[in-house]
């Protein structure tokens, strides 16, 4: 009858305890220096935002509860990185194989060719974007900002979807060479 | 170079054009902040509960207002620091193990589609569990839970109940929020947090007719307010299905396709609303969302709509069943004495 009473006394599940304010305040400061590497990392992946987002706060719950928000920033950048790939495969679970093939291409991309978390990057892509006129710069616009399809893109800029398909190939293909030359 | 390196490769292309062109999402850091804060540091032990929670202090983020029938209602609480609070609120999490199938409604281009065979898993915890039935049996257990409580510091000889914090994860849809949302009312839960939304008050309001279109339609709730007399000037925003978000018959974002959207005229015509409010009052807005649609859409309208300065929210739902059923009822009381 005790046992049975103690048992009953138990707490039914684990409660979260207080976090001090200051502990708050430490996280957002890291945190915002991280978000952004993991979240294009996500995007790299072939994450969508939406699932990026998500994913990129799985990313740092896992890292949190394995306290590597004690790692120094390199070492709890690349923790993060491996995190949001995990996450990522399990989204993916379907196709899992696959994914671990081309995330093993980009991890070691982000750990090898990217700086940091990726700004200088997106600075170069914007440069370069900048670059562009006429035909190129609005299809690369509406592709790439709006998420139009091919054939919306080619209605609005009075092509076939063909066209639109060769236009945005050799952009893009230019737009890579230019962030490379950037760099 | 071999085809999983060019796919890396493009991939990471894309996504960098995608930033580039489209831009970076912009209060991610303080999402995670907040979800950050209610992880639990350590396994805590019943008689220090009160104790902690105390050391907190008490504010409300989110207050879900619930009449189902029987006139009780959450008072509003004012807009707070989440980030300040979220530690005291009782984490439910939301995992959708399988999304199930889409089958049309009807034939032809822009019918919606309804999901079959979803199977969801909640997670309070350790404990895991994979039907509503289960999830509100928990919560019915956690509701009586002395940990539960925390005490009321306006008086020191009553308790409050925590606030409840669901955790919609990859993959949720907005009825499976609301689907919780009932769950947890149902259990006795009196506060009730959308994380992620850092919004004082969130009140279902349940329309005479749940098909706003063949891609809006709206979800089933059992505890909800009937939309009885809304402000004359009250905003009302569509999402739709296909994550199309509409406000007077002017879209202001088309439906995704795989590419990241502008979300610049959305919060610019919320922004414009209510600049054209009284500055004084709490004139709500109303999103009326598709049931299906993904969370993290229904998620992004109302923190659009919170930074346009919109304090008061109201989702659209349709009322399920009735809520007079035993068990089923809010419970009338605030909350309770200590001891009892």
């Amino acid at each position: 009858m005790q046992a049975l009473e103690l048992l009953h006394d138990r707490p039914p599940i684990d409660m979260p305890a207080e976090r001090p304010d200051a502990t708050a305040t430490a996280d957002t400061a890291l945190v915002d220096r991280h978000v952004a590497g993991v979240f294009r990392f996500l995007r790299s992946l072939g994450a969508g935002r939406e699932v990026a987002e998500d994913l990129t706060q799985e990313a740092f719950l896992v890292a949190w509860r394995k306290n590597a928000q004690r790692l120094p920033d390199r070492a709890l950048a690349a923790f993060l990185r491996r995190a949001a790939r995990l996450a990522w495969l399990e989204h993916r679970r379907g196709e899992r194989r696959a994914e671990a093939a081309i995330s093993e291409f980009t991890l070691r991309l982000w750990e090898n060719e990217v700086e940091g978390d990726g700004e200088g990057l997106i600075a170069a892509a914007r440069t370069c974007v900048r670059q562009l006129k006429g035909r190129a710069a609005r299809a690369i616009a509406l592709a790439y900002g709006e998420g139009q399809s091919r054939d919306s893109i080619a209605a609005e800029l009075g092509m076939l979807p063909n066209g639109v398909k060769t236009l945005l190939a050799r952009t893009r293909a230019w737009l890579e060479q230019c962030i490379r030359r950037q760099q | 170079m071999t085809d999983p390196e060019q796919e890396a490769r493009a991939r990471h292309l894309t996504a960098t054009l995608e930033e580039a062109v489209g831009g970076s999402p912009r209060d991610l850091t303080n999402r995670i902040v907040d979800r950050l804060a209610a992880l639990p540091p350590r396994r805590s032990r019943a008689p220090l509960l009160a104790t902690l929670c105390a050391a907190a202090g008490v504010a409300v983020v989110v207050t879900l207002a619930v009449a189902g029938g029987h006139g009780a209602r959450v008072p509003a609480g004012p807009p707070q620091d989440p980030a300040a609070t979220a530690s005291n609120a009782i984490p439910v999490a939301i995992h959708c193990v399988d999304d199930g199938k889409a089958v049309p409604l009807g034939s032809g281009a822009g019918r919606g589609k309804v999901w079959q065979g979803r199977r969801l898993q909640w997670r309070i915890g350790d404990v895991e569990l994979d039907t509503t039935a289960k999830l509100t049996s928990e919560l019915r257990r956690l509701a009586k839970y002395p940990g539960s409580f925390r005490p009321d510091p306006d008086d020191d000889t009553k308790q409050l109940m925590r606030p409840l914090r669901i955790e919609a994860r990859a993959g949720a849809r907005f009825c499976d929020v609301i689907a919780t949302t009932d769950a947890a009312t149902a259990s006795g839960f009196l506060e009730i947090r959308w994380a992620g939304v850092d919004i004082a008050t969130i009140v279902p309001k349940s329309l005479v007719d749940p098909a706003v279109a063949d891609t809006l339609v709206v979800p089933d709730a059992v505890f909800c307010e009937p939309d009885e007399a809304p402000h004359p000037r009250r905003p009302v925003v569509d999402l739709h299905q296909d994550g199309t978000i509409v406000h007077d018959d002017t879209t202001l974002f088309p439906a995704p396709q795989g590419q990241p959207g502008d979300y610049a005229a959305v919060r610019s015509r919320l922004q414009r609303l209510r600049a054209d409010l009284p500055p004084e009052g709490e004139v709500p807005v109303l999103l009326r969302a598709d049931r299906f649609v993904e969370w993290s859409r229904v998620q992004r309208v109302l923190a659009l709509a919170h930074q346009a300065g919109f304090h008061r929210l109201e989702v659209a739902v349709a009322r399920a069943g009735h809520a007079g059923k035993a068990g089923e009822q809010p419970p009338p009381e605030l909350s309770r004495k200590v001891g009892k």
